[in-house]
């Protein structure tokens, strides 16, 4: 009827129309959607379709393999994301959709609510308790790992334990640590480990990453695992600031897997100066009883060899020696008192002698019948001798005179 | 790993009583002699078993695959 002035276009103009509108717009080619994932499918191609809703509205949504780095969780129905990507129409539908270039989880609240309710509902059970903490061994030779094999963290390990320690063994439980059955794996992990390898201690851990990435370690049947294991378990989760529930639960915490690779390698050439420490302290400490004991026993003998009869006999001669010595000694005193006795008694004779006197002009007068002290001894005409000083003089008696009585 | 053998925590701690039982004063020689060669036993045994231990690594399972 009025065919002439309509223009009648195809179905597939119409759609391809809308479609170049829809590509021109600034605001669809860049939008960011927050809403709640529902009808999640992920296709075996790897694209992963699913609609986004909130309480009024549905949007369909889909997000092809190659955009698939933008998405680092598992998505699941009833998560509430943010997708950021592209609306434009499915020309064959005729219907518009998201085409998704990157998803994230929306508020990082819900996770964190999980968190805070398991961290309470574990440390009321006491899993955190410092009781439960068992030592790390300081001289660890099996080291246990639980991470991703292509993992930062054990490229780290494997690079601390090239620089501490030539001798250590690590076994790698490859675990994987992020997305749907990470949880599991590094359960599975750790006590496998446990129970087949018996490590002298595990690490448990991976590098950093979004809380999504490191949330299996966050999980309750990640810290049971741990809980439970017998060998001494160091956790490492991502970078210092991330502090998981494994952490919580592990005999100790380090801030990332090289820092657990630190705690748990012993240092070799430290090793090697600690056990020659050992060695020298010992050597000297065998030989400082060695020479004590010799010196001991050189004091003994001195000691016996001073109660020998010999040496009786001759500490008892050096007594004698020593008495007769005394004696001659004190003898020699007297005799030299006496002496001096003698010489002063000599002296005072000395003076009484009458020859002193005769030198004062007197004399001695003697007859041969002796001396002469009375005019009766002599008769006039005898001899008689006077001794004087210098000599002696004869003379004869011419007279004798009596004194008057 | 061995079960019987002696960990390096265990030698250590060895090491520290055989140290004690030589600081005591009241010694006799001949036990002396013996902590001491106990000692260097455990000094040697130590080294010996590090030197055994040649740095490894062993994957202990095939490993799950790692997504992205």
């Amino acid at each position: 009827m009025c065919a002439v002035r309509r223009n009648i276009y195809s179905v597939s103009q119409i759609n391809g129309y809308v479609k170049r509108m829809f590509a021109e717009d600034f605001l669809l080619g860049n939008v960011y959607v927050r809403g709640e994932v529902s009808n999640c499918k992920y296709h075996s191609s790897g694209h992963v379709y699913f609609t986004i809703k909130d309480k009024d509205a549905v949007l369909s949504a889909v997000m092809f393999a190659g955009n698939r780095n933008g998405l680092n969780f598992r998505l699941s129905d009833g998560q509430n994301v943010i997708v950021g990507g592209s609306v434009n129409i499915y020309e064959r539908d005729g219907k518009y959709q998201l085409y998704a270039r990157e998803i994230e989880t929306d508020g990082e609240g819900d996770l964190y609510v999980r968190y805070e309710r398991l961290k309470k509902e574990l440390s009321d059970m006491g899993m955190f308790d410092a009781s439960y903490k068992k030592p790390i061994p300081k001289y660890a030779l099996n080291i246990g790992v639980v991470t991703a094999a292509g993992g930062a963290a054990i490229r780290d390990i494997i690079n601390i334990s090239e620089r501490r320690n030539p001798h250590v063994r690590i076994y790698l439980y490859s675990a994987k640590v992020q997305g749907e059955g990470a949880a599991q794996s590094v359960a599975s992990g750790i006590r496998y480990l446990d129970n087949t390898i018996k490590p002298d201690v595990i690490i448990v851990g991976r590098g950093g990453g979004s809380i999504e990435d490191l949330w299996a370690f966050n999980e309750e049947i990640v810290a049971r695992a741990i809980f439970e294991c017998d060998t001494p378990v160091i956790s490492a989760v991502g970078h210092e600031t991330d502090v998981t529930i494994s952490d919580y639960v592990a005999d100790l915490r380090a801030p990332t897997p090289s820092a657990a690779a630190e705690l748990a390698i012993f240092d070799h050439y430290k090793f090697l100066s600690d056990i020659g420490d050992i060695k020298y302290k010992l050597n000297r400490r065998i030989n400082d009883i060695y020479e004590s004991r010799k010196m001991h026993l050189s004091n003994l003998e001195l000691r016996v060899k001073g109660r020998s009869p010999e040496n009786i006999i001759r500490s008892r001669q050096q007594r004698l020696d020593s008495i007769c010595s005394r004696m001659r000694y004190l003898l020699t005193g007297h005799y030299a008192a006496a002496g001096r006795e003698f010489a002063i008694k000599c002296e005072r004779l000395n003076g009484l002698s009458p020859l002193k006197r005769i030198s004062r002009g007197y004399g001695y007068v003697s007859s041969s019948r002796g001396a002469v002290t009375s005019v009766n001894d002599v008769k006039e005409g005898d001899n008689i001798d006077i001794t004087i000083r210098d000599g002696r003089i004869n003379a004869e008696i011419k007279s004798i005179e009596r004194k008057k009585p | 790993m061995k079960k019987n053998e002696i960990s390096l925590e265990k030698a250590f701690e060895e090491l520290d009583k055989v140290m004690d039982e030589l600081d005591r004063d009241d010694i006799p020689l001949e036990s002396a002699f013996e902590k001491y060669d106990e000692g260097m036993k455990i000094v040697r045994q130590c080294r010996e078993k590090l030197d055994s231990y040649e740095k490894k690594l062993i994957l202990v399972n095939e490993g799950d695959k790692i997504e992205n």
